[in-house]
């Protein structure tokens, strides 16, 4: 190879590398964009996580509010029956007050005539005739009447207000938001809450049958599991469409605890049974229902480290069992 | 009118119905209760009744529909609603159909409810007379138009 070659090859090799060179560096700015577009998507991609996070929040908090106010039509009748006979009780002892004052200023006046009368002839004549418009006034207000009437009305009275009492407890107690702490629970007792709470909406169709078996404290959280109890107890409600049974069955079975709520209403057609458990998954109109209960009935249910099964034929009516480890997730 | 006028009150509350005949204590009409519908209907059977009182919610039937069924035996009792819930849609239907006269909250004012039931046995005694009277123009239409084939006979 002459110098003269040498020098043309080595010149194509400066050329070829001074290429390389350039095509690096435009590879490298190029890398370097598309990290910052990467950087950039992926903060975006965070705060759309983000968001969806708190807005699934809402849902459930929504869904939570959704099936309180199917119960608030419910409680409001609930309530306006006893705050309904008390006040036209109130009203009635007033009159009843009224009638009774009579009778007593009627009793002061006799015993001002007998003791401003001096004359004893004359005092046998006024007191024969105060007597006599005493008796008179005594029969015209029915004061046997009023006298037994006036302890019905009070005890009635209180009754209903005792009634409201309990009313607005169990609806506090269930709207409890700081329902983050677990403890040892009585299911039953759980259960029989939650069928006060929901009696209203159950009681104009469904006769509920409690197969109570004797449990553990089972340790939960009272308020989901009070939820999911409730939200079982509702769509069993609704899936009856005149009249029907609602038959709850616990026992302790082994370490856990099952809670069976059987329905004699429609049933489930078998080609939906495996979605009924998928989110916003409703068979109802959209003003009555949003989908989420038996999905929120799941999460609940899972977090517990508990499981829920469904077995249903169309027309046969439906049974949810859920279990429940006795010791709870700690364990 | 010379009958008696009888009120009937249903309702499952009993609460209810005893505040209701204490309430109603010094009226001219004669109060009857059930508390559900077959026994509304057996009063019913048993008694002239005037005027209805009902509980819109019941276990065994909503109020609305005892009463559809009792105005199909019945046509002229004269019905009020006594609700818990007041849904002004179904109040609305309720009243523009002429099934219910009137429409009364729980909580009401007694005062309230003497008034409306007065005013309600008021009506009755009105669409009575009223049937009456068109019952006797009616034959003495008749009787005029006999009087009337008779005389153009005889002349």
């Amino acid at each position: 190879m002459s110098d003269k070659d040498l020098i043309a090859e080595n010149k194509a090799l400066m050329n070829a590398l001074s290429r390389e060179r350039k095509a690096r560096k435009l590879a490298e700015s190029l890398l370097e964009e598309r990290a910052v577009e990467l950087f950039l998507a992926n903060r975006e991609l965070e705060k759309t996580i983000k968001t969806l996070k708190s807005s699934n929040l809402q849902l459930l908090q929504s869904e939570k509010m959704a099936s309180v106010g199917q119960l608030a039509a419910g409680v409001a009748h609930e309530i306006n029956n006893p705050v309904g006979f008390i006040s036209s009780n109130l009203g009635t002892l007033r009159d009843y007050i009224e009638d009774i004052r009579q009778v007593i200023d009627a009793q002061k006046f006799s015993i001002k005539t007998g003791i401003e009368c001096t004359d004893a002839k004359r005092y046998v004549e006024i007191n024969a005739k105060v007597i006599a418009d005493l008796n008179a006034l005594l029969d015209k207000v029915d004061i046997d009447f009023l006298m037994v009437d006036m302890n019905d009305l009070l005890d009635e009275s209180i009754d209903g207000v005792n009634r409201i009492r309990k009313i607005v407890a169990d609806l506090l107690d269930f709207s409890r938001t700081n329902s983050a702490d677990y403890k040892n629970t009585d299911i039953n007792a759980l259960l029989e809450k939650t069928l006060n709470m929901a009696w209203n909406e159950l009681k104009y169709k469904t006769e509920v049958n409690r197969d109570f078996g004797e449990l553990p404290a089972v340790y939960c959280n009272d308020g989901k599991i009070a939820q999911v109890f409730l939200n079982l107890l509702l769509n069993a409600s609704h899936a009856i469409e005149e009249r029907g049974s609602i038959t709850i069955t616990t026992r302790h079975i082994g370490d856990d605890v099952s809670i069976m709520i059987t329905d004699s209403g429609i049933g489930i057609p078998k080609n939906i049974i495996s979605n009924i458990f998928d989110p916003f998954f409703t068979t109802k109109s959209v003003s009555e229902g949003t989908g989420l209960g038996l999905h929120i009935v799941r999460s609940v249910v899972d977090a517990h480290k508990g499981t829920i099964t469904v077995d249903s034929e169309l027309g046969e009516g439906a049974s949810f069992t859920i279990r429940l480890p006795v010791l709870g997730i700690d364990a | 009118m010379s009958t008696q006028q009888n009120l009937l009150c249903v309702d499952d509350e009993s609460g209810i119905l005893s505040s209701l005949m204490r309430a109603l204590r010094h009226e001219r009409f004669n109060v009857l209760t059930a508390s559900n519908s077959g026994e509304a209907l057996k009063l019913l059977s048993e008694n002239e009744i005037q005027v209805i009182l009902i509980d819109q919610h019941m276990p065994d039937i909503d109020g609305l529909n005892l009463i559809k069924k009792i105005k199909v035996q019945y046509p002229f009792t004269v019905a009020v609603i006594l609700s818990g819930l007041v849904d002004l849609e179904y109040i609305l239907a309720a009243i523009n159909r002429g099934d219910v006269q009137r429409f009364l909250a729980k909580p009401w004012n007694n005062e309230e409810l003497k008034t409306v039931l007065r005013q309600c046995f008021h009506h009755f005694d009105l669409v009575h007379s009223n049937r009456q009277l068109s019952d006797l123009v009616d034959q003495q239409k008749k009787q005029l138009e006999n009087l009337t084939v008779l005389l153009e006979g005889q002349g």
